[in-house]
């Protein structure tokens, strides 16, 4: 009697699997019904807040709830990788990040061609809609865009006594430079530890690589070349990007090795440093609390880190048709209106761009207005690994005093010998 | 409860569902043998098919990626790499680097928590048999909580707290002493290790204060009646009886620290200055999760694992002698 009951447990096991794994097959046979979700994966942030907080707008026009779950940023290169490469199918919209994923979404990502899903009238609307083509295929529609600027102690800047001491040791007016030269210049000038240092550069790898993008996009280079696929990590750009980088961190505050960008947000508004580089999403915060203290101004050179979150439809996902009624909802001019007033982002649309309230909402558009056109990504894709390479390139320049042609050289030479931009 | 079943009445036949001892005598040996065994493989069933996903399955997967190469931002395709991985790490001067600062790492940060732990739980136990008094009991008990506080911190708030207090700008230690030191930066690995000593040391304290309070009062009695002073009160009669405790801890917080100290560097040096403090667990979270190797990543955890294995087996060998 007792051994029944154990061998029926034991029997009736491979039946139970059997009637699940039924389940699930005649599950995935049916027909797909009108889409009642949209999922979406996006990364923690005000960017993401804004989707949530707005999205009863879309589920009361569409009658889709719209799911958007966010991940903590180190968790989301790795969904955005299963969804994308591996064909998970667990999202209908994927957030990928602009200016570090945009290659490898472009040459690996296996996602719908959104040229043909997406009406051409609002697709005409999108600025900068070139940045994420490959040929004649769309791959994502950026949701905002944000990029880097240089903040600068505009008290300080227009303080009389310091304009003239300036310009009795330069022979030129104190203003926010237009050249690396003039930048240095500045940085010397008001480097007066331990009250006030002249520049700040984050020194932990995901921070200090930023910095070094945005040397390098200024200089006009770039760390792979699309047209020939190979790594152009000891270019001349290169080279020079890595030589300002050992200038100015020797201009940095102590302690700046361990510290990143959001750190020197509290160094600029305790009136540590004279002036750092670094995203625009602080912008707001400076110019409503500081607004006679800290200035803006364009980043020098020829281009600048490109920050939006760009929104794509896996191959795999399980209703693509809510994916893009979704995209639809977010780059349509009601929601990038309410966005860009909301977080102080730039809408990404040319028409929302021209809006009064926006207009008026985004204090300093017009400096953003001369950035937006040359805003550039890293042409590599696999930005994670290269961008710890370069930071370790960087220490070598600033700590072991490695000259910035050797690290370039080791950087492409050795540290990622037999690699290319595309892989 | 040995004794409640030693208490229990002797079966009477037929009773039961079984049928009692006469219908099982019915029975041929073998069979009943064979239930017996199936009943007792069904019951462990649960546990075994736990086991076997949460714990086997994961680590022979683990060990079968180090063979292969997985890397989804190059190929999508898994393909057998023999020891490539293996080889990669053996020539990697990064890898090299990260396993020595995280053995330094668990060598001091070990040290210095059984260190300082001991000490105040002897410290502790003292008060405890001298203040028996109703405030004297009091006092313990807020010593004891107070001692606590870093353990129950969460690892990242109090990274957090850490990074804050040594902050050569803002930082209030730099403030009080008149310095300009940036700690995390200067003093990176030390810096780590004492601001995770804190957070750990509570464990190993209250592990050493129950081991000495569970020593027989009856024998330091006799040691002071035999002249002994504290010290040597402390050095022949409390470490030579709580020594097996001390092995078993210093065992478990070296495994645990070179296998699980992640958080603490994640918020306060991020692995820099350049790659100074990236410890093992944080280059393989990287190669994880930023590089997205998912071979290389394997074939690190699996050395993490035998580390940590050896480092186990070595302090409990210890132990071992030092018991016998």
């Amino acid at each position: 009697m007792r051994s029944g009951i154990g061998a029926r447990i034991l029997a009736l096991l491979p039946a139970v699997a059997l009637i699940l794994s039924g389940c699930a097959n005649s599950s995935t046979s049916n027909t797909a019904p009108t889409p009642k979700v949209v999922r979406v994966l996006a990364v923690a942030g005000p960017e993401t807040d804004a989707l949530i907080k707005y999205a009863p707008e879309f589920e009361k026009a569409t009658g889709i709830t719209a799911s958007i779950e966010q991940v903590a940023r180190p968790l989301w290169g790795q969904r955005k990788v299963r969804e994308l490469i591996e064909g998970a199918g667990l999202y209908d919209v994927v957030m990928v990040g602009g200016g570090d994923d945009n290659t490898w979404v472009k040459y690996k990502a296996h996602v719908k061609d959104l040229s043909k899903l997406l009406p051409a009238d609002q697709l005409s609307q999108v600025n900068l809609l070139d940045k994420f083509k490959i040929g004649d295929k769309i791959i994502g529609i950026p949701q905002y865009y944000n990029f880097p600027m240089l903040f600068y102690r505009k008290d300080l800047f227009e303080n009389p006594s310091e304009q003239a001491a300036f310009k009795a040791k330069y022979g030129k007016d104190l203003a926010p430079p237009t050249s690396y030269e003039d930048m240095y210049q500045v940085a010397q000038f008001f480097n007066r530890p331990p009250n006030l240092y002249g520049f700040f550069i984050g020194g932990v790898d995901w921070s200090i690589y930023l910095d070094d993008t945005y040397f390098v996009y200024g200089l006009g280079g770039n760390y792979g070349d699309l047209a020939t696929k190979q790594l152009t990590l000891n270019t001349p750009e290169q080279k020079q990007a890595l030589g300002w980088l050992g200038k100015f961190t020797a201009l940095n505050p102590p302690g700046w090795q361990t510290d990143n960008f959001f750190d020197g947000d509290t160094l600029m508004q305790n009136g540590k440093i004279a002036m750092y580089q670094n995203w625009f999403y602080i912008w707001q915060t400076f110019h409503t609390k500081q607004p006679d203290k800290i200035g803006m101004a364009p980043l020098i050179g020829k281009g600048a880190h490109l920050g939006a979150f760009v929104a794509t439809i896996p191959d795999a996902a399980p209703s693509p048709a809510a994916g893009i009624k979704f995209i639809q909802w977010m780059m349509g001019a009601t929601y990038q209106k309410e966005q860009a007033i909301a977080t102080g982002d730039l809408p990404i649309r040319k028409d929302v761009m021209q809006d009064p309230d926006v207009r008026n909402a985004l204090v300093g558009i017009d400096q953003f207005e001369k950035v937006l056109p040359n805003l550039q990504y890293n042409q590599t894709t696999w930005v994670g690994e290269l961008s710890a390479g370069v930071s370790e390139a960087i220490f070598k320049v600033v700590k072991d005093g490695t000259s910035p042609d050797v690290a370039a050289d080791w950087l492409q030479n050795e540290k990622f010998k037999g690699r290319k931009a595309i892989e | 409860m040995r004794q409640a079943v030693r208490n229990l009445p002797p079966p009477v036949a037929g009773e039961g569902r079984g049928g009692g001892v006469g219908s099982l005598a019915q029975v041929p040996g073998r069979v009943r043998l064979r239930s017996r065994r199936l009943t007792g493989f069904g019951l462990a069933l649960p546990a075994l098919i736990f086991v076997f996903a949460f714990m086997v399955y994961p680590v022979v997967s683990l060990v079968v990626l180090s063979f292969q190469e997985y890397a989804p931002l190059r190929s999508t395709a898994t393909t057998f790499a023999g020891l490539a991985n293996y080889v990669w790490l053996a020539g990697s001067d990064l890898v090299h680097q990260s396993i020595w600062v995280t053995v330094v790492f668990t060598a001091a940060s070990v040290a210095v928590e059984m260190a300082i732990g001991l000490a105040i739980a002897v410290l502790l136990a003292k008060l405890v048999v001298q203040l028996r008094s109703q405030p004297g009991r009091l006092l313990t008990r807020l010593l004891g909580g107070v001692f606590i506080l870093p353990f129950a911190t969460p690892a990242i708030a109090g990274a957090i707290a850490w990074k804050t207090l040594l902050n050569p700008q803002f930082g209030p230690v730099d403030a009080i002493f008149h310095t300009d030191i940036a700690w995390f930066a200067q003093f990176p690995l030390a810096s780590v290790i004492v601001a995770d000593a804190w957070k750990m040391m509570p464990f190993v304290l209250f592990l050493m204060f129950a081991a000495i309070l569970s020593i027989e009062p009856e024998q330091y009695e006799a040691a002071r009646l035999d002249g002994a002073n504290g010290w040597q009160e402390f050095r022949y009669l409390t470490f030579p009886l709580i020594l097996p405790v001390v092995a078993v801890t210093a065992a478990f917080r070296a495994v645990d620290a070179f296998t699980k100290i992640f958080d603490t560097v994640f918020v306060t040096t991020g692995g820099g200055p350049a790659t100074d403090t990236q410890v093992f667990p944080l280059l393989i979270w990287r190669t994880t999760f930023d590089y997205l190797n998912f071979g290389h990543a394997s074939a690190l955890a699996v050395v993490a694992i035998i580390v940590s294995a050896l480092l186990g087996a070595s302090l409990l060998a210890i132990r071992r002698a030092s018991s016998t």
